[in-house]
């Protein structure tokens, strides 16, 4: 449905993307993730026409995105991270003006706006000028106008991203409703968990290259490690400098009171955690295993990348 | 065209909603009432304020009544019309309004069509419409030198084309700066260095000012070129407008 090849984007001498690869199946929602900065919404950008590139190449429905023409772009329906509107129409008046720019029929653009109000749970709103919209309104009257004259192709910029729960869940919902229906969705998000609710597919974007592109049970499968959870009557010091040397760690992280040890040879730390623990000679309260979530693997690659 | 259709009614919208058409009216229609009444006054007002006769010395009449209203249209108006019409363009480029509308397929060069359009027509019919009423007043009220219809109509003409330039001039800057205040700071830097341009005999008739300084003289003599050099010249910064506008509103 989407496939990118080796796109670069840069500005001035500044080196944005580096040469990103990506596939996105047809009625799939593909995660792009990455730090505040890593080069999300300029992708995002690109594969909406609304900025040039400097190299690759970029198919979208089989027809391969030229920098003048805009043809393939019409399956295309784009929610940016912050959408701005016409603050002195109404809701379902922005919405019409935009049927307008399609060239949708009045009575069809009307019947249609109806339906889009009536997903979003903006039909209340909707005779209400946006001026008086709060950010989650805003956001769900943007996915409005990414859905209308119903697009394959749905691309979301941070969606939910200073949210309120409630407006999250009703964007998580109607992004699953747009699966069902049988879109394609592109999301990105820096909020890890909300890949991991919704994304059949990620690609982790980091200093302008992917650094990893596939299934989320892939990424878990690659790049899972065990974790133990530590907690100590007193918490010790100098842990990272004392198992240094323990060739079965991976890494230590220190949150509140737990002490997380990163494992990378589970058979090995089976049989060494406890002597280990008790060369400290610090009592402990208590010692859990647990798998790593999708946002540990996110920031042990981020920052295996920052070597290389 | 859906664009350029979308575009001028959201255009209409917006200069209805954003009291633009008030602020226009005030600036344009409003002094053609208010001048010649004021005009008509003021040996009244002064006199109470100033003992002698004083109409002997203020001679005005219906000629320099118009005349006192091009010289508003050239100043107070021209200022109100900057100030109202500065952010058209430079809001949207900067506020990115334009994301949505562009990725639902809408065509850059037809937003910039459409704007133009729009507030250049509105500025006319403003414009045409003081010159009446303000023609209306001042023959009423004053009944020496009186100058023929046809001639007023003539330079309520040549004061659209320069305003219309002028609207053109003021969405070139946006287009390149992205910031209102200083596309109208600039334009009225150019309109004071033309002003004193037009001074210079050899370039006057390519100086755009000389429309009002032949607006002001009542005369047709010599103005096809001054018309078809504005012409031009307005051609050419809408060109440079779309070219600007395509290039500079998502970078």
């Amino acid at each position: 449905m989407i496939k990118v090849f080796n796109l670069t984007k840069k500005y001035g001498n500044y080196e944005v993307l580096k040469g990103i690869s990506f596939e996105i199946e047809k009625g799939t929602i593909y995660g792009l993730l990455g730090r505040n900065g890593a080069g999300k919404t300029t992708t995002m950008n690109i594969l909406t026409g609304l900025i040039d590139y400097n190299r690759g190449e970029i198919y979208i429905n089989g027809k391969m995105l030229d920098k003048n023409k805009r043809k393939p772009l019409e399956e295309i329906g784009y929610l940016p991270e912050s959408p701005t509107f016409y603050t002195y129409m109404t809701g379902s008046e922005y919405l019409l003006f935009i049927s307008k720019i399609r060239g949708i029929p009045y009575k069809k653009a009307k019947k249609e706006i109806d339906k889009l109000l009536d997903l979003v749970k903006l039909k209340e709103a909707a005779n209400k000028k946006i001026q008086t919209y709060s950010r989650g309104m805003k956001q769900k009257l943007g996915l409005a106008v990414a859905l209308l004259d119903n697009p394959e192709i749905i691309f979301l910029d941070e969606p939910t991203s200073a949210l309120d729960p409630e407006s999250r869940y009703d964007i998580f919902n109607q992004i699953l409703e747009m699966k069902k229906n049988g879109k394609t969705i592109l999301l990105s998000t820096h909020i890890l968990s909300d890949a991991e609710r919704v994304c059949d597919y990620i690609g982790i974007l980091d200093k302008g290259k992917i650094i990893f592109s596939g299934k989320i049970k892939e990424l878990k499968q690659k790049y899972a490690l065990p974790i133990y959870d530590i907690v100590f009557e007193n918490l010790p010091h100098n842990i990272k400098e004392k198992f240094n040397n323990v060739k079965w760690i991976a890494d230590i992280k220190i949150k509140n009171d737990t002490v997380s040890i990163y494992i990378n040879d589970i058979e090995l730390a089976k049989k060494n955690i406890l002597s280990e623990l008790s060369k400290l000679d610090i009592p402990v309260i208590s010692l859990q295993q647990r798998e790593n979530t999708l946002e540990d693997i996110f920031i042990r690659l981020v920052k295996q990348n920052e070597y290389i | 065209m859906n664009t350029f259709k979308a575009y001028l009614k959201k255009e209409m919208l917006e200069s209805w909603r954003q009291y633009k058409y008030l602020l226009l009216f005030i600036g344009i229609i409003l002094f053609a009432i208010l001048d010649p009444i004021l005009l008509k006054l003021l040996p009244e007002i002064l006199k109470s304020k100033i003992n002698g006769d004083l109409a002997s010395l203020i001679q005005i009449d219906m000629k320099s009544a118009v005349q006192n209203y091009i010289k508003d249209l050239n100043q107070i108006s021209l200022l109100i019309v900057l100030l109202t019409l500065m952010g058209t363009v430079s809001d949207e480029m900067s506020s990115q309004k334009l994301v949505l509308p562009y990725s639902k397929g809408a065509n850059l060069s037809s937003v910039i069509i459409a704007k133009t359009f729009h507030y250049t027509i509105t500025i006319s019919i403003f414009i045409v419409t003081g010159f009446i009423i303000n023609y209306y007043y001042a023959t009423t009220l004053f009944s020496k030198n009186i100058i023929a219809f046809k001639k007023v109509l003539v330079s309520a003409a040549l004061i659209s084309i320069y305003y219309i330039f002028v609207i053109i001039l003021l969405i070139f800057l946006s287009s390149i700066f992205k910031k209102g205040v200083l596309a109208a700071l600039l334009v009225l830097m150019l309109h004071i260095i033309s002003a004193l341009l037009v001074n210079i005999d050899k370039i006057a008739k390519f100086i755009p000012y000389n429309l009002i300084s032949l607006a002001n003289s009542f005369t047709t003599e010599n103005i096809l070129t001054t018309i078809f050099s504005v012409l031009l010249y307005c051609i050419i910064l809408s060109l440079l407008t779309i070219k600007n506008y395509k290039n500079n509103t998502f970078a």
